[in-house]
């Protein structure tokens, strides 16, 4: 907000470890809040919408700021900034879902701060990295005094600022799926200018058995939606077993379409628009993720 | 055309380097001894009245040193607009009233320690509203029973026009030329349309700034971010009842005015804690407060009406206006006024009728905002060309050429009408725009493109392209005045000190190139120093595109009067007569002997030697006329048709602005005026909600275009000599903003045959338009 100040006086930690910070995180509780690149949470502590009485800086633990595969997925660090993801070989080799849905997040500056843990644990439903998670069954790897447990990040992300976090847990990890051969992805936004929040964003993977019917899709709706990101296994349930052709996917991204609760409010479009465009979205990434499965390339 | 040596030339800004060094050059790059901080509360309501006030808590904060409400500030009714005076904006507004009318409306002001002292202060003071209904749609402003905005008795103009408050009613005039109906009878065609535009954010980087102090003799200065520093000085007296000699104006380099800056806006109230508390106050908006609490384009409802022949010859044209003035009436008039005094004369129509009203709503105040009426008027008038040009089946580039005004002619418009009321008869002397339309359909390859969307590809994306032509006035005739002075220095280089203002649009540069040619010294010889109401003679200030135009004829004229000064020396030195002598690359030369002697060598003679005198100069220049400056635009557009998305993909502008003193600088105005334009046409828009609030005062959630966005704009500067101007150069500030409403208007119709009448051009407006259009052709079946 302009040249306005940071209301409230805190406190403030910088921890190198993980559990020097869970332990800060357990002292304070509901009055210390995290902060990584700070690209949300500064802002609403300048609108005044935040008022922690303890800040905890995670940008000095160096064990959460990564980017590694293993066997059955790959492993990104909480502290990962967005600028790390778009430069990595790998992602865009492997996970071009992931490059394209970090490349499509705010702006150069803000990639250069904003990280992979706290735009997921901000969830805002515009976000744009959560979908392409969730279309590659990520999952949320979570650190607590009670040493650590794992949540679909499905299930991780529960409502506008809401997620599965407990008081004195952080997030620590996301871990993605490799997607299977015979995958191929796609990450379409929409939105009024390029450094805009979502009006829609749509994450897609689809999977082909050999004989080239569908083995597996995930059809994943973000952008202020509803409270958090819709994944339709309606629509996925149309698609699985079948030969993808033009008219099941109209019908798949109907039935994604029809999830959608957008609120009446929305500043960037309305509800009405905003379902008549997502069966445009789903369609057009479901036929692209259909197309790059064929060329075998990009996944 | 003649030959320059320093004019036509893109030299460096000559700011250029300080700024890419983060030199502290703006207002809020100081920081004096005992600076306090203000900050101001506002409205949240749209129309209230004040019944109370208790600011005690506030006061009683520590490091709180002045707490301003109606109840401690003298009334005295004024307005914001920073015109010249007598200012044909209404007197409508105090610096703090007993009432609010709009939410964003002043309510009080405190300076203290800091800024987050002065916040915590402004949530310590006590304000009992009654709240009053309110008004926001301007179509039902005048009605019978709507709430009254402005019902204190002392409202009213300084100037003999029509003014109603009792009804809302800000301005009213009309005109007609020639016989409208009788027009309309001999069109074999007739087009009627209702237009809207929408309220505009000037989004300038570098937001409302203002220190206040006092120097050693007790004399207020004002360090402001501000686009008409000597208005300020007068407007600023009056609001705090000092005579103006207390009073010295000092605007910085400037990041971004737009129109935005031609308003008081701050500086009263900054000036007015600086004296209550006799400490330094700064005060500066943040970006929430400059989208509810600032000035914005006015939005217009209008009504064209326009007869045309199959030949091509348009019969008559009518354009009704209703501009949405918001909460306060600066500029209201005038920009109204523009639409048809400095958008009209464009077309070649012998019956032209106009009628205007401006009303008070409870939403934000309207102001000046580049192009300034011009830019809502060339929305239905670009709009209603293409249409025409449809009816009868000609090519637009042709019509449009058929019907614009050239060079040698005349408009009774110029006349009938000026932006403040009385016209002034002219002839466009200087005009390139059919060589405009030429080249720019060239370039943009508009009959090969025409041709060639003609076929749509069968996917969902449509290509259509569109046109128009534009013109805006520069300066406002009979009443602006530009001033500047120059002295030499043992050198042989000078001071220039203009009044002008430049607001980072490079007029200093482009002053300094007019005084550097006129006396053929490099431009680094020229020290320039502009806007000190001290130091510098007076200047209108920037708006009207006036000032490479005005500010540079009296800097023309300065130099002249230099020249013969210098010319006196020389022949003195050279013992031969000053007519046979001529200024030659920083010296001056004998025709006749071929003799030569040095500007160092006359400056020190003059200073030193004999009959010892400052070489020196200030001269004037006021607005005899406005110069006429035109463009042709052409848009080429993307259009989704299952999203509604619309992309320029490409954009070429032609533009006649006279002579460019500095081509670079003047492409720059191009090409920021072009996406200034372009991004409102397509993005930028304020959400309101039912109670007049703005949900959207970021820039999270306003969009503005930033660098991906932009398009492919080529700019082609057409040039053409202005004989009232300096080395021929016109104005070329606002005219370009004009274009991308109806350029992209008519390009969406040819991709997709929707005429959109409403802006912004939104996906989902579009969206809705297609679907209306598919209803209706499948009704007509």
């Amino acid at each position: 907000m302009g040249t306005r100040i940071l209301l409230n006086d805190f406190e403030y930690f910088e921890p190198e470890t993980i559990s020097d910070a869970i332990t800060i995180l357990a002292k304070y509780r509901k009055d210390a809040k995290l902060i990584a690149g700070g690209t949300d949470l500064l802002v609403d502590m300048k609108k005044g919408k935040i008022k922690p009485k303890y800040l905890v800086n995670l940008m000095k633990i160096l064990d959460l700021r990564y980017i590694t595969k293993d066997k059955r997925g790959l492993r990104i660090g909480a502290t990962t900034t967005f600028r790390e993801i778009t430069a990595s070989k790998l992602i865009k080799r492997e996970y071009p879902l992931l490059f394209e849905a970090a490349e499509a997040m705010g702006t150069v500056q803000i990639r250069n701060m904003a990280t992979i843990g706290g735009n997921i644990c901000n969830a805002i439903p515009s976000a744009e990295i959560p979908p392409a998670l969730v279309a590659l069954d990520a999952v949320a790897k979570i650190a607590g005094r009670r040493g650590e447990r794992s949540l679909p990040l499905e299930e991780f992300l529960m409502g506008i600022g809401k997620i599965a976090l407990k008081s004195g847990e952080l997030l620590t990890e996301v871990y993605a799926r490799s997607p299977p051969p015979r995958s191929g992805t796609a990450f379409l936004k929409l939105s009024r200018t390029t450094a805009d929040l979502a009006t829609l964003n749509v994450a897609v993977r689809v999977t082909l058995e050999k004989n080239g019917a569908c083995k597996e899709a995930r059809v994943v709706v973000g952008g202020g939606v509803g409270p958090t990101l819709i994944r339709s296994k309606k629509a996925e349930a149309l698609l699985k077993g079948k030969v993808l052709k033009e008219p099941l996917i109209e019908k798949a991204a109907q039935a994604a379409s029809a999830q959608l609760k957008p609120r009446p409010t929305s500043i960037r479009a309305s509800p009405l628009y905003k379902i008549e465009v997502c069966k445009v979205l789903v369609k057009r990434a479901l036929l692209k993720a259909l197309e790059r499965t064929k060329a075998g390339g990009a996944r | 055309m003649r030959k320059f040596k320093v004019v036509g030339k893109s030299v460096p800004k000559v700011d250029a380097l300080a700024l890419a060094q983060g030199k502290p050059l703006f207002t809020d790059d100081i920081e004096l001894r005992g600076m306090l901080h203000a900050k101001i509360l506002w409205s949240p309501h749209a129309h209230a009245r004040i019944k109370n006030i208790d600011t005690s808590k506030a006061e009683a904060l520590p490091g709180v040193h002045a707490v301003l409400c109606y109840k401690n500030v003298p009334r005295v009714i004024h307005t914001t607009a920073g015109q010249g005076w007598p200012e044909p904006s209404p007197y409508d507004i105090v610096m703090f009233d007993n009432k609010v009318r709009y939410v964003g409306d002043r309510v009080a002001a405190v300076a203290a320690e800091t800024e987050e002292i002065a916040e915590r202060a402004l949530e310590l003071i006590k304000v009992e509203y009654e709240p009053l209904p309110a008004v926001f749609d301007p179509e039902r402003a005048m009605d019978k029973g709507a709430p009254v905005i402005h019902d204190e008795p002392d409202c009213k103009y300084i100037i003999p026009v029509f003014y109603d408050p009792k009804h809302n009613h800000c301005a009213h005039i009309d005109l007609e030329v020639g016989d409208f109906e009788q027009g309309i009878k001999e069109a074999d065609f007739v087009v009627e349309c209702k237009f809207k535009t929408h309220h505009e954010q000037h989004c300038s980087l570098e937001p409302h700034t203002c220190i206040c102090y006092f120097d050693p003799a007790g004399r207020l200065i004002i360090r402001t971010s501000n686009q008409v520093p000597f208005h300020v000085r007068r407007i600023v007296a009056q609001c705090l009842q000092v005579p103006e000699r207390m009073i010295r104006v000092i605007k910085p380099r400037i990041g971004g005015g737009f129109g935005g800056k031609q308003e008081v806006l701050i500086e009263e109230v900054c000036a007015m804690l600086a004296m209550l508390t006799k400490r330094p106050v700064r005060l500066a908006y943040t970006r929430e407060e400059e989208f509810v609490s600032a000035r914005v384009r006015h939005p217009m409802v209008m009504w064209a009406k326009t007869g045309v022949k199959k030949d091509g010859t348009i019969t008559a044209i009518q354009l009704k206006v209703l501009s949405n003035a918001g909460a306060y009436g600066a500029h209201a008039m005038t920009v109204m006024n523009n639409t048809c005094a400095k958008a009209l004369p464009l077309f070649r129509c012998k019956n032209i009728k106009w009628v205007a009203d401006a009303v008070y709503t409870n939403l934000l105040p309207g102001g000046a905002y580049r192009g300034y009426g011009v830019t809502q008027a060339a929305f239905p008038m670009g709009v209603m060309m293409d249409e025409m040009a449809e009816a009868i089946g000609m090519d637009p580039v042709d019509f449009w050429k058929l019907n614009t005004i050239k060079e040698g002619e005349t408009s009774p418009i110029f006349k009938a009408l000026s932006e403040t009321g009385r016209g002034v008869e002219m002839i466009v002397e200087s005009c390139s725009l059919p060589e405009c339309i030429d080249k720019g359909a060239e370039v943009f390859g508009w009959r090969e493109k025409r041709e060639r969307y003609k076929k749509q590809s069968k996917g969902p994306i449509k290509h259509g392209i569109g046109m128009c032509c534009l013109v805006q006035g520069g300066t406002v005739p009979l009443i602006d005045m530009a001033s500047a002075y120059a002295k030499m220095n043992d050198d042989g280089s000078f001071n220039l000190l203009i009044g002008a203002t430049d607001l980072g649009t490079g007029a200093d540069t482009v002053l300094s190139q007019i005084f550097a040619e006129t006396l053929d010294i490099p431009v680094e010889d020229v020290i320039v120093y502009p806007s000190d109401t001290d130091l510098t003679p007076f200047d209108k200030g920037a708006y009207a595109s006036g000032t490479t135009y005005l500010s540079g004829m009296a800097v023309l004229r300065t130099a002249e009067k230099i020249r013969e000064q210098i010319l006196g020396v020389a022949a003195d030195i050279l013992g031969e007569p000053k007519e046979g002598l001529r200024i030659e690359n920083k010296g001056v030369v004998s025709g006749k002997s071929g003799k030569r002697v040095e500007f160092s060598q006359i400056i020190k003679r003059a200073l030193y030697g004999k009959d010892q005198f400052q070489i020196g100069a200030t001269a004037s220049e006021f607005s005899r006329l406005p110069p006429q400056s035109f463009a042709a635009h052409f848009a080429e557009v993307a259009v989704d048709t299952e999203t509604g998305q619309v992309k320029v993909l490409s954009y070429v502008a032609a533009v006649d602005c006279g002579t460019a003193v500095n081509p670079k600088l003047a492409e720059g105005q191009a090409e920021g005026a072009i996406l200034n334009g372009i991004s409102y046409a397509l993005t930028e828009e304020f959400i309101f909600d039912d109670r007049g609030r703005v949900l959207n005062p970021s820039f999270t959630d306003y969009k503005i275009f930033s660098a991906p966005d932009i398009p492919k704009i080529t700019t082609i500067l057409v040039p053409s000599y202005e004989p009232t101007g300096p080395y021929g150069a016109k104005t070329v500030g606002e005219v370009n903003i004009n274009g991308p409403l109806p350029a992209i208007s008519n390009a969406i119709y040819n991709a997709v045959g929707i005429r959109l009448y409403e802006t912004p051009f939104t996906p989902e407006r579009v969206l809705n338009a297609l679907k209306e259009k598919r209803k209706s052709k499948i009704k007509q079946r």
